[in-house]
């Protein structure tokens, strides 16, 4: 079944592309987040023109963070306060990024960008997550009761100015690095086109010491606004956003999301993460390698700029 | 002075007029692309017509159909390795490339006619001119840059060459299929048709056809470009919309 693209300018087999969005939703609904970083590569690689995956999967984000949301808003489980001044910073960044996106791609370092960040970023991220996840399984092997975390309030930062109290979060913290935050996950979102749920969750975690019952359901709120921006901004920066393509990849990816979920459900939490964690390293791996081994051609060839378009 | 020139413009039009000329005919002069394209083709008929003047042509009669997609300025980057990975270090750019050209002939475009004039008149694809407005820093490595753009048009089918493209159905009459492939770039099309024999042009005649999106995919590719805000908008209303009825569709509690 092809179905021509009216951006992309070239036919696909719809099948294809409701199958990758279905795979890729799965993966999603499973661990938790948006798999951008799985299906911007897996498009490109079917020779999808980088600008309008990018744009579009950004759109395909949106609707599963938005599924994803409202199913965690109706357990309370969001922190909107949080977001708010998490979006003051991706507002920034997203706006940026795309920016940083076209003048990228006019210089022909657009791909070297993106694979340096995938790697960094993945090798970094799964590592972490493999390492940490593989603890996290032989202590629960060794019978050693988990630590457990104070239910308190956490304090970080609170020496800079600006300090915020988020009750639903448990966190006392200085505005600055949620802001900074905000921004560079903006930033690189829109690059990358990715959601950034993945980056978002450990620095929530790790570095604001969010209460772990509201990250999910505020990475997703945030990934939501984020990924919307985004797609305004592709569309009216570079017109990239492929919406014939942006629906079949949204379609597979809610419908593979609910199945992902409830799978979900029947594994433990650090089995998924150490999952997750190989997962992630491998898409990791995958672009180390293409970066350093010699490619088949090392030329490569694009349109700049129409001379006439009609 | 003008009036001179034309006349003589004139003159030189008529003289070989007493030679072949041909009457062509495309199957369309617009192709629209609906959502279920896949590529697609027009057809060429032609018939060369000759008169009581005009003398036998003992090599026969050769075709050769040049067919150019709308034009844009391509850049072409060449990957060295750089601290141990491989990063785009140089390019060139080309002015006013095809983004699809095609030759259609019935007989390989060396054996049309010498270099020259297939240069001139820019038959098959390793005659085509590429100008590169900026030379670089080594104007000797530019030859290797316009080959990969070719190379790569090539690979990518937007550039190609059909030695049994035309069929002559009778001594007089041929017939060209011009393939619009599923890649195509949107636009207008030039073709030139020109006549040979012994590697001289008899005669020539030009015409053209437009691949548009129509409907739906006009109606899209025309709001992405005009009102981009508005159609980021509507992108992002369609996400919403998605991810809602799909919480509602599976909602369990």
């Amino acid at each position: 079944m092809q179905l021509y693209l009216p951006i992309a300018e070239l036919p696909v087999n719809m099948l294809l592309i409701l199958g990758m969005g279905l795979a890729i939703g799965f993966i999603s609904g499973m661990f938790g987040v948006g798999g951008g970083f799985l299906l911007t590569p897996l498009l490109i690689f079917i020779g999808i023109p980088p600008a309008i995956a990018v744009a579009s999967v950004s759109g395909q984000i949106a609707a599963s963070s938005l599924s994803g949301t409202l199913s965690y808003w109706r357990k309370n489980a969001v922190d909107p306060k949080l977001v708010g001044v998490l979006l003051i910073g991706s507002a920034f960044g997203t706006a940026g990024g795309v920016a940083a996106f076209s003048l990228l791609r006019r210089e022909g370092q657009l791909d070297l960008f993106i694979a340096l960040s995938y790697v960094t970023l993945l090798s970094g991220i799964g590592m972490l997550m493999v390492v940490e996840s593989g603890r996290a399984i032989a202590r629960s092997r060794s019978g050693e009761p988990p630590k457990l975390l104070p239910a308190r309030d956490r304090r970080v930062g609170t020496g800079l100015p600006f300090v915020m109290h988020f009750p639903r979060s448990r966190i006392t913290v200085s505005a600055i690095p949620v802001v900074g935050i905000g921004l560079g996950i903006g930033f690189l979102g829109s690059i990358m086109g990715i959601g950034g749920g993945f980056l978002l969750v450990p620095a929530l975690v790790y570095l604001l010491r969010v209460s772990t019952a509201v990250v999910i359901g505020t990475s997703s709120l945030q990934t939501l606004v984020t990924m919307l921006m985004a797609v305004v901004f592709h569309a009216a920066t570079n017109a990239s956003v492929d919406v014939v393509l942006a629906l079949l990849l949204m379609i597979g990816g809610v419908v593979g999301a609910q199945f992902g979920a409830r799978t979900s459900l029947s594994m433990k939490g650090e089995e998924l993460r150490l999952l997750l964690g190989l997962v992630v390293l491998a898409v990791g791996m995958r672009f180390l390698i293409d970066l350093v081994v010699r490619p088949d051609d090392p030329f490569s060839s694009t349109v700049l700029e129409w001379v006439v378009r009609v | 002075m003008s009036r001179i020139v034309l006349v003589i413009l004139v003159l030189l039009t008529v003289v070989p007029a007493r030679a072949e000329t041909m009457i062509t005919s495309l199957s369309t002069h617009r192709l629209q692309i609906t959502s279920n394209f896949v590529g697609s083709e027009i057809v060429l008929f032609g018939s060369i017509e000759r008169d009581a003047q005009t003398i036998s042509r003992p090599g026969g009669y050769d075709m050769a159909v040049v067919v150019r997609g709308p034009r844009a300025l391509m850049v072409t980057r060449q990957k060295t390795r750089f601290f141990g990975i491989w990063v785009n270090t140089d390019s060139r750019q080309f002015v006013e490339m095809p983004a699809f050209y095609a030759l259609l002939s019935n007989k390989a475009a060396a054996d049309l006619a010498d270099i020259e004039l297939r240069a001139r008149q820019q038959i098959g694809v390793d005659s085509l001119t590429a100008i590169t407005p900026r030379l670089g820093p080594d104007p000797a490595a530019t030859p290797a840059f316009r080959d990969a753009l070719l190379r790569i048009n090539r690979a990518k089918g937007l550039y190609r060459e059909n030695p049994t493209g035309v069929t002559f159905l009778t001594p007089n009459l041929f017939r060209a299929n011009i393939p619009i492939v599923p890649n195509t770039p949107v636009g207008s099309f030039d073709v030139d048709i020109f006549l040979m024999s012994g590697g001289v042009i008899l005669a020539r005649e030009s015409t053209n056809f437009e691949v548009t999106k129509t409907g739906f995919e006009a109606f899209v590719a025309n709001a992405a470009r005009d009102h981009g805000v508005l159609y980021g908008l509507a992108a992002a209303m369609l996400a919403l919309f998605t991810g809602w009825a799909a919480s509602v569709v599976f909602r369990r509690d």
